[in-house]
């Protein structure tokens, strides 16, 4: 472990000047003497140079799309373009502030506007609110929004249905907007089948069921056949669909989910149009909206007036999900994107990123079980069960992974396949990548055959083996100042 | 293409393998009468020379205003931000990573989100930080929740001045939560009435009363540590959102007595960027760190006798506890914590405070100031303020023709409040940071004045 910024501190090392600074009093006369602080607070005292080395030391000890191969599923970890970067750091974006009069923001508004409608049309639905922080925020949204919907209609309906393929924030993001969730089982294939779904809708009654949370493709990569039967069904009982944007990757051009039926859908800017994921966020959850969802969506919209662009509220929306409008600088890059590739692009976007896919488990598919073996979209899941009867995890080929300087993909999710791992390799590999992992992988094969135990030595990570279950037992989660001065 | 190297020749060569023809071919398994008919209506690529144009052209359409004459604050700050802040915070290997699950190769950004946690806690005098929410608004939202969990109590008492959007927000997600939202009235004078305060706390079913240091106008609430004494005595648990940089001057919420404490963490090295992306700091006391939700990032042994950073606690999230989790959220701000762990290494101890007292001696210098402008007066009497204050025209039309005069001349001046606020028609929010200088503070008195008697 590198030290700390804090433990680099050298009193008097750094100073800092402000402009006409007067010296003034290190206490404030201003503040009630009962909240006054009296001395300052330990922050660190660190010279520019060495905050500079400190921050890229880190920097050099972190793995990120630009350092190598990142097939990590379910999170389209495609390159992340560096004009998207330069455009949105210009003072015309970054230094805008949120208060300042729409007449002063036009750019900003026609920005917006351009989006909104590009999302709308790429999705198939009517309208879209750029507001939601993340997909999860945008998952949250929709459910709101459903519940003002079903509030408004005079209905109490309280059932979700999520699939049990489904990412682990659908069922979290219903129940926040106070749905009981239930799970719906794949069938042999992983699909979903309105048989299945209508035995589940009945036994809880047609009239409670609110709706379902969907990703199509599903999360093992598999286009649901029954889609279109699915919305039929739910429609025909009053239900709503909500379509989670995480893998709207593999059918940019091909496929809408409008189209499919569903009624709402978000969009992840971070995954499927290249701004980058920062480490864990910011992210862009904007949503989508059906006609009749329209009046519930959250404010601020940006329309098209007379005088120019301005915000709107919708006249039932559910209010404010996030301070202004969303996160901004993420909108200005996906926009950027999107006008780099255009129709053509986002079609190419797609095929490339099936195929890539596909290429991968067609490679892979004699070495490993592929338990839903088919032909996949922009991902899929593999399954490490034959070589854990050897002794060896789904766990530790990811780290032999890291080991070899790749990036390991998603593992042990979707939890219906045992020590699963979720290959998505994203359209802006090479095929000279894709072999490079390929070969990896069909190598670990054999090693694992031949001897399991050499197999998990990882000789090229410095760190290896940190001890998860310490840390939840004994958090240990910031630097405490006073032990630092004992030692 | 732009950003997919595969070449036509790998591509037929791929689809050789997979026995196929054409690219398009690939996607045969999508049921017809659902496939798109024709194209999107959506226009064509453009190269990036193109594409370069294409945003000057759109952002000629936006005015920015002179860092230092922006006198708008209500939740973001127009700080000043070292250059190296920045720089650093655009190293793509952390930019293009993602959340740091594999230990093994995301060191670099386990231990900036283990230092960020460790700011936090520093300027909130908590001792659990999560990696980050969106927003101080929704970290807010986040507080009330885990306040509600935690006590199993569902009223939340919110003061009068509450910056209004994050009352919003709580009010959207409420749709979902059926908590019951209490506003805490103000006297004459903008004090948090005490009476009604006591009164609503004898019922014994409060989950949260939350603060705002300073509040939306700016002041604080007379009496803190008294009023934390009654929500405690009643069982209630304590939730303060922050500016930042009061801590520059006040004493830490920590220290204040508060159980959950919030701050929008723009002003910390991140630019106004029209509203967003923000940060949302959210921290707690470690009682209740199974309560927080959202990542946290822990320190821990590891083989070779090493330490390293691991994400913790996971046990309370989504991705592990599907429906039972503590909140759904997963993508959070990391890099906009990255960026403000970053500043205030750079500003370090002796900016921290320097910036804080800068901040509130503007305000101060400019209130001064202004009380002797004809025609406007404060809001309310003399309170104890930070930054920020407001001021009232006594004819409140000349509210909107005023700010466009300013406006004219390059000036964006405060906050108007008469939408959030009825009886604060004509009002406005006045904002300052360590940006503004005397002569900028005396230029922008000249310029309203004349704008009043214009």
């Amino acid at each position: 472990m590198a030290k700390l910024i804090f433990e680099k501190s050298r009193a008097g090392s750094k100073r800092y000047d402000v402009a006409d600074f007067t010296g003034l009093e290190p206490e404030s006369p201003f503040v009630p003497e009962d909240i006054r602080r009296t001395g300052p607070l330990p922050l660190p005292e660190v010279a520019e140079v060495d905050v500079v080395r400190h921050y890229t030391a880190l920097s050099r000890n972190n793995f990120g799309v630009d350092v190598g191969f990142y097939p990590l599923g379910s999170c389209t970890m495609k390159y992340n373009p560096k004009v998207n970067e330069e455009i949105a750091s210009l003072p015309e974006w970054a230094q805008l502030h949120p208060e300042q009069p729409v007449e002063t923001t036009q750019g900003a508004l026609l920005l917006m506007h351009e989006l909104q409608y590009m999302l709308a049309e790429i999705s198939g639905m009517r309208a879209v609110s750029l507001q939601p922080a993340a997909g999860a925020h945008g998952e949250l949204t929709g459910m709101l929004m459903f519940r003002a919907y079903f509030n408004d209609v005079g209905e109490a309906r309280k059932v979700m249905i999520v699939p049990d393929s489904s990412h682990g924030t659908n069922p979290a993001s219903a129940t926040i907007a106070g749905f009981k969730v239930v799970h719906l089982e794949s069938d042999e294939r992983g699909m979903v089948t309105v048989k299945a779904l209508k035995a589940l809708c009945e036994k809880h009654g047609e009239g409670n069921i609110g709706g379902i949370m969907m990703t199509n493709p599903n999360t093992l990569g598999v286009f649901e056949q029954e889609v279109k039967e699915v919305a039929e069904y739910l429609h025909s009982i009053g239900a709503l669909l909500y379509y989670d944007g995480a893998n709207l990757n593999a059918s940019l051009g091909y496929v809408r989910p409008g189209d499919m039926g569903f009624d709402q859908v978000h969009f992840n800017l971070h995954k499927t149009f290249s701004t980058p994921h920062g480490g864990g966020g910011p992210g862009s959850g904007p949503v989508g909206v059906c006609e009749k969802l329209k009046p519930f969506l959250p404010y601020p919209i940006v329309e098209r007036t007379d005088s120019g662009f301005g915000f709107h509220r919708p006249e039932k929306s559910i209010g404010r999900m996030k301070l202004y409008f969303g996160n901004f600088l993420v909108l200005v890059k996906a926009l950027v994107y999107l006008r780099a590739l255009g129709r053509e692009g986002l079609k190419r976007v797609a095929e490339n990123a099936v195929l890539n896919a596909n290429y991968i488990q067609e490679r892979l598919k004699d070495a490993y079980d592929i338990p839903y073996y088919q032909r996949c979209m922009h991902e899929f899941v593999l399954s490490a069960a034959r070589q854990k009867k050897l002794g060896v995890r789904a766990l530790d080929i990811a780290k032999k992974l890291l080991n070899d300087g790749f990036h390991a993909p998603t593992i042990y999710f979707p939890l219906i396949v045992p020590e699963a791992m979720m290959i998505e390799p994203t359209e802006t590999e090479s095929r000279e990548t894709l072999d490079a992992f390929c070969d990896a992988m069909l190598r670990y094969a054999r090693e694992i055959e031949e001897d399991p135990e050499k197999f998990k030595e990882l000789p090229n990570l410095r760190i290896q083996h940190l001890d998860e279950v310490a840390a939840a037992r004994n958090p240990v989660v910031r630097w405490v100042p006073e032990q630092s001065k004992r030692e | 293409m732009p950003y997919i190297p595969n070449t036509d020749a790998d591509r037929s060569e791929m689809l050789e393998l997979l026995g196929l023809k054409r690219t398009e071919d690939i996607f045969d398994v999508i049921p017809g009468h659902v496939r798109l008919d024709g194209d999107l209506k959506l226009p064509e690529g453009m190269p990036e020379s193109e594409l370069v144009e294409y945003f000057d052209y759109l952002g000629a359409a936006n005015h920015v205003f002179p860092a230092r004459r922006i006198l708008a604050g209500g939740g973001v700050y127009a700080h000043f931000i070292p250059p190296v802040v920045k720089e650093l915070a655009h190293r793509s290997e952390m930019y293009s990573s993602y959340t740091p699950y594999q230990p093994e190769v995301s060191q670099g950004m386990l231990q900036a989100i283990f230092e960020y946690q460790s700011f936090v806690c520093l300027l909130t005098g908590m001792d659990a930080s999560n990696a980050s929410s969106y927003d101080g608004a929704t970290a807010l939202m986040d507080a009330v929740l885990m306040a509600h969990n935690i006590t199993r109590k569902s009223r939340i008492l919110l003061p009068r001045f509450l910056n209004p959007q994050f009352r919003g927000v709580i009010e959207a997600n409420n749709l979902g939560m059926q908590l019951e939202l209490m506003t805490l009235p103000v006297d004459s004078k903008g004090v948090l009435e005490r009476d009604a305060l006591s009164k609503e706390l004898t019922t014994d079913d409060v989950a949260a009363l939350v603060l705002q240091i300073p509040n939306y106008l700016g002041f604080y609430e007379e009496g803190i540590r008294e009023l934390v004494k009654l929500a405690h005595d009643a069982g209630a648990l304590v939730i303060m959102s922050m500016y930042p940089f009061v801590v520059g001057v006040t004493c830490t919420p920590g220290e204040l007595g508060a159980d959950i404490v919030v701050a929008e963490g723009q002003p910390l090295g991140l630019p106004p960027s029209y509203g967003g992306p923000n940060l949302g700091c959210l921290a707690t006391k470690m009682k209740h760190i199974r309560q927080l939700p959202g990542r946290i990032v822990g320190k821990t042994p590891a083989a070779f006798d090493r330490e390293g950073f691991v994400m913790t606690l996971q046990a309370r999230e989504q991705h592990i506890r599907r429906e039972k989790a503590a909140s759904n959220i997963c993508t959070n701000q990391a890099l906009a914590a990255l960026q403000a762990t970053i500043y205030l290494s750079v500003i370090g101890k002796d900016g921290f405070h320097k910036i804080a007292r800068k901040c509130e001696e503007n305000a101060h210098y400019a209130a001064e100031q202004l009380a002797a402008v004809e025609g406007l007066h404060p809001a309310y009497p003399v309170r104890a303020f930070f930054n920020e204050f407001a001021v009232v025209f006594d004819d409140p039309a000349r509210l909107v023709p005023v700010r466009q005069t300013l406006l004219a001349r390059d000036w964006l001046a405060g906050v108007p409040l008469e939408d959030s606020f009825r009886e604060l028609a004509g009002g406005m929010l006045l904002a300052f940071t360590e940006l503004q200088t005397r002569e900028i503070i005396d230029e922008f008195v000249r310029d309203l004045k004349e704008a009043l008697n214009g």
